[in-house]
């Protein structure tokens, strides 16, 4: 089954005239649409998906930055990620108005394993707390090597498989 | 210069979504991050009853937002100190402090900021208003 991002059916029609040329002043909103017509599969990336458009609508109303280029960026990243054997991510806005992707979790008896990406304009940032212990931070440029060793590492922490694996 | 003792817990008041992660009931990364050359603002609520700690979010830091308060993060002052972050009194208002250093930087300082912000999230607490 698949399913849009909704960017595209992004219903502004009951904003003011004041905020649509708000939006009109950040964004180019129907080119931001028309990019955004890809179809990806339900799950959780719709989930992000929608976050992503509420963060963006957030920014509008609570008048904080937010950078479209790294959006887009973490709409790729997103859809480059396999689905159903990683955990769901959370999304939000560094200061700068950069994407940042989340993913947490914590047991009773152990400290939190945090993994975040930022999506900046050249690289992506990134770094592991893995239960309660900084592991791994750095850079890495937008390129498929970068990618694979981020979904490496997102697999041996977040992978769902891995988890039940654990859990039986 | 500040007043604290490593235990007392700070509290900084929240009114963002992007700030909160619902679903697992935790702060996100992104609040230990601030543009504002004055930093951001927290509250020393050690030992402050409930209705005490909202009555000064109400009184002292709602009137600067146009937003609703969604909660607050809490965090002990040794977590702060241990991200080589630096805590200044500030007041009035009573209890307030002011926390710098968390400017944007290069991509490669921001990457060891991030590490450091991922072991602040993990030792606060989130307390949702609404």
């Amino acid at each position: 089954m698949n399913a849009h991002l909704n960017l595209e059916s992004w219903d502004d029609t009951n904003l003011s005239t004041h905020t649509k040329t708000q939006i009109g002043n950040i964004i180019p909103l129907d080119k931001y649409r028309q990019a955004k017509s890809t179809a990806i599969t339900i799950g959780w990336k719709e989930k992000v998906g929608r976050q992503l458009q509420d963060l963006y609508a957030e920014s509008i109303t609570d008048h904080f930055e937010f950078n479209i280029e790294s959006a887009q960026k973490s709409e790729q990243f997103i859809q480059a990620l396999p689905e159903v054997s990683i955990d769901t991510p959370t999304l939000s806005v560094e200061a700068e108005g950069y994407i940042l992707i989340e993913w947490y979790k914590k047991s009773f008896n152990e400290d939190a394993t945090i993994f975040s990406v930022i999506l900046r304009s050249e690289n992506y940032i990134y770094s592991l707390l893995k239960k309660g212990i900084p592991t791994i931070y750095g850079t890495l440029n937008y390129s498929e090597d970068s990618l694979e060793m981020l979904l490496s590492l997102l697999e041996k922490n977040f992978g769902i498989e891995n988890a039940r694996l654990k859990a039986t | 210069m500040h007043d604290l003792k490593p235990l007392d817990i700070l509290s900084r008041f929240l009114f963002h979504k992007k700030h909160i992660n619902r679903d697992k009931g935790v702060v996100n990364t992104s609040v230990f991050t601030e543009k504002h050359p004055k930093g951001f603002s927290v509250f020393n609520i050690t030992s402050l009853p409930e209705l005490k700690i909202w009555c000064i979010a109400e009184e002292y830091v709602v009137p600067y937002y146009s937003q609703l308060l969604l909660g607050r993060c809490e965090l002990e002052t040794q977590y702060y100190e241990q991200a080589h972050l630096t805590i200044e009194k500030s007041e009035p208002p009573p209890k307030h402090y002011n926390i710098h250093g968390m400017p944007v930087g290069t991509d490669y300082e921001e990457a060891k900021k991030l590490s450091l912000r991922q072991m602040m999230v993990s030792k606060s607490k989130l307390i949702l208003k609404i």
